[in-house]
């Protein structure tokens, strides 16, 4: 075999057909783990979720009765769940936007010839890598109303005035929250745009600085227009992010003072496992995957829109 | 963009970077220093002895390596057969998977919650990494196939033409090609599965089973006001991740940032 496969000319062995590889059913056995996966769990969930969001359940006993859409009625009426948006809606338009701003300020300066360049990228970085089950008993504790390290030091450089209960203040919980957010996740927001900026070529800088531009109307008119597409993606992971926030809001605020840091993933688990009602839950949930789903199209489309 | 930027940028920079850092390392520090008080290290070697710390990284590494072996396997095998091998209706099937990367997993609390009781899989480490898993697999899977988009394809052929299966040709030459997106794909696993607190609450009641992110709440318990010990236990949970992302800080970065760049 070993012959003739090299006595035969170059160009019969080039005219087999070379682009069709491997072709037949078995191919499909590489795609079947990670569809038993995704099917068996993320889709019979979401087929699922949907089903139970149309009884009335407590999710274990054997009476069900079939209320038909009557949850997402209710849920359009509920005070709670409009709360739960609002809150979400300050939280992840708030620490997108300054993680961002923040994170794109970090990598432009760290792109200048300064010092400790790698001692500043791990400071920024390791909040990312912790547990919110970790910082969320770190921030209980300097947002604490009475010994909290916050206070403390304002008390120390002289705005003992502006001292607050952070965490027990229902006006303020909500941005406490957010700040511990933006702590955990800037480091992300640096990191990518320190690598997008490597892409931008020095070559525009250039043809802008000979037009007389001064810093700040470079990073603006050249830097940020051409870091879009990391902006975009760091807009779509927040807004994600945002819906799915819960460790750190279950274990620094649980959703209270009140409600007034309820966010619809606390309150989905509340409904289910402390209240047993299943079946609101579920329509919750079901809520909550649409408005996933809505803003994402609505972001992928004026992306490619522009 | 620095070329012409005068040394008074520099310095401003210099000076607002080194305010940030100290904002953002200030949490840091208060952990730091909040775990020494009282006993000074003493905390960390009482809470080192108590009996149910091994229990609770023994738990935490099971999951964590479970997980990172079936996420690993997964996606290797299935952005393989996305990247390189004719499937119809490829597109479809691809984009089916990426629903999973909206999912909040909270989305779909209700069905999980009574399939892993209905299994009788409460208090069980399955009932965290299926789940795991299953949450891992759509992000791993599009990182994984992004990469082996850029291999040639012709390393492909050449392997079939040398009488490779399309199983030997995965195994002998796409493997040992992706070493980096390997590193990834691990790294970012085990960030997740080993920070995971949420399905811990739901599946594991019994202390026996809980992992290291439960630790906190475990030991609020039994040391209730001794906040020094309680401190030292976050110093020793997120030692292990900290250490890690310190020596492999290179993949980290490009693990996070290749992802979105796409």
């Amino acid at each position: 075999m070993a012959t003739t496969s090299r006595t035969m000319p170059a160009a019969v062995e080039r005219t087999a057909p070379r682009r069709r590889r491997w072709r037949g059913w078995t191919n499909y056995l590489y795609i079947v783990p990670i569809f038993a996966f995704v099917g068996g769990l993320i889709y019979y969930g979401i087929a699922y979720t949907f089903y139970v969001s149309t009884l009335d359940w407590n999710g274990m006993s054997a009476t069900r009765t079939f209320v038909g859409l009557k949850y997402y009625v209710d849920i359009l009426s509920d005070p709670i769940f409009l709360q739960t948006l609002r809150n979400t809606a300050v939280f992840g338009f708030l620490a997108i936007f300054i993680q961002m701003a923040l994170g794109l300020t970090m990598a432009v300066m760290m792109y200048a010839p300064v010092y400790f360049r790698s001692v500043y990228k791990v400071i920024f970085f390791v909040p990312v890598v912790i547990s919110p089950a970790v910082t969320a008993y770190v921030f209980r504790r300097i947002f604490n109303a009475n010994d909290g390290e916050l206070n403390l030091i304002m008390q120390a450089v002289g705005l003992g005035g502006l001292q607050q209960a952070w965490l027990a203040d229902p006006r303020i919980a909500l941005y406490a929250l957010t700040a511990i957010n933006i702590w955990q996740w800037t480091g992300l927001s640096f990191l990518m745009y320190y690598a997008g900026l490597t892409l931008i070529e020095d070559s525009f800088y250039e043809a802008a600085r000979i037009d007389g531009a001064n810093f700040f109307q470079l990073l603006w008119h050249i830097t940020v227009p051409l870091v879009r597409p990391t902006s975009f993606a760091l807009l779509i992971l927040g807004v994600i992010g945002a819906l799915k926030t819960f460790d750190i809001v279950f274990l620094v605020t649980g959703g209270g003072p009140g409600r007034a840091t309820e966010f619809l993933s606390t309150y989905i688990y509340k409904k289910a496992i402390q209240d047993f009602n299943a079946g609101y839950a579920s329509a919750l949930s079901v809520v909550m995957l649409f408005v996933a789903l809505l803003l994402t199209v609505i972001q992928l489309r004026a992306y490619r829109e522009e | 963009m620095f070329t012409g930027v005068t040394r008074h940028y520099t310095i401003a920079f210099q000076v607002v970077l080194t305010l940030m850092a100290a904002v953002f390392i200030f949490p840091l520090a208060v952990m730091l220093l909040v775990s020494l008080r009282g006993e000074g290290l003493g905390n960390y070697l009482a809470v080192l002895r108590h009996p149910m710390i091994p229990r609770f990284f023994l738990n935490s590494t099971i999951v964590t390596l479970a997980t990172i072996v079936l996420v690993y396997i997964i996606t290797m095998l299935s952005a393989y057969a996305f990247s390189k091998l004719p499937l119809r209706g490829k597109t479809t099937l691809f984009s089916a998977l990426l629903v999973g990367l909206l999912l909040p997993g909270v989305a779909i609390l209700v069905p999980l919650f009574l399939t892993v009781r209905n299994l009788g899989l409460m208090n069980n480490y399955l009932a965290l990494v299926l789940p795991y898993t299953a949450f891992s697999l759509p992000f791993t899977t599009l990182l994984a196939r992004n990469f082996l988009d850029g291999l040639p394809n012709e390393l492909i052929d050449a392997a079939r033409i040398d009488g490779c299966n399309s199983f030997t040709a995965l195994v002998r030459i796409v493997l040992p090609l992706s070493r980096p997106i390997s590193v990834v794909v691990v790294l970012w696993t085990f960030l997740s599965a080993w920070n995971e607190y949420f399905l811990v609450l739901l599946f594991m009641q019994n202390d026996q089973m809980k992992t290291l992110t439960h630790a906190p709440q475990f030991f609020v318990g039994v040391y209730a006001q001794d906040t020094g010990k309680i401190f030292a236990t976050l110093v020793l949970i997120s030692l292990p991740i900290i250490i890690t992302y310190l020596l492999l800080q290179r993949y980290f970065e490009s693990g996070m940032t290749s992802g979105a760049i796409k």
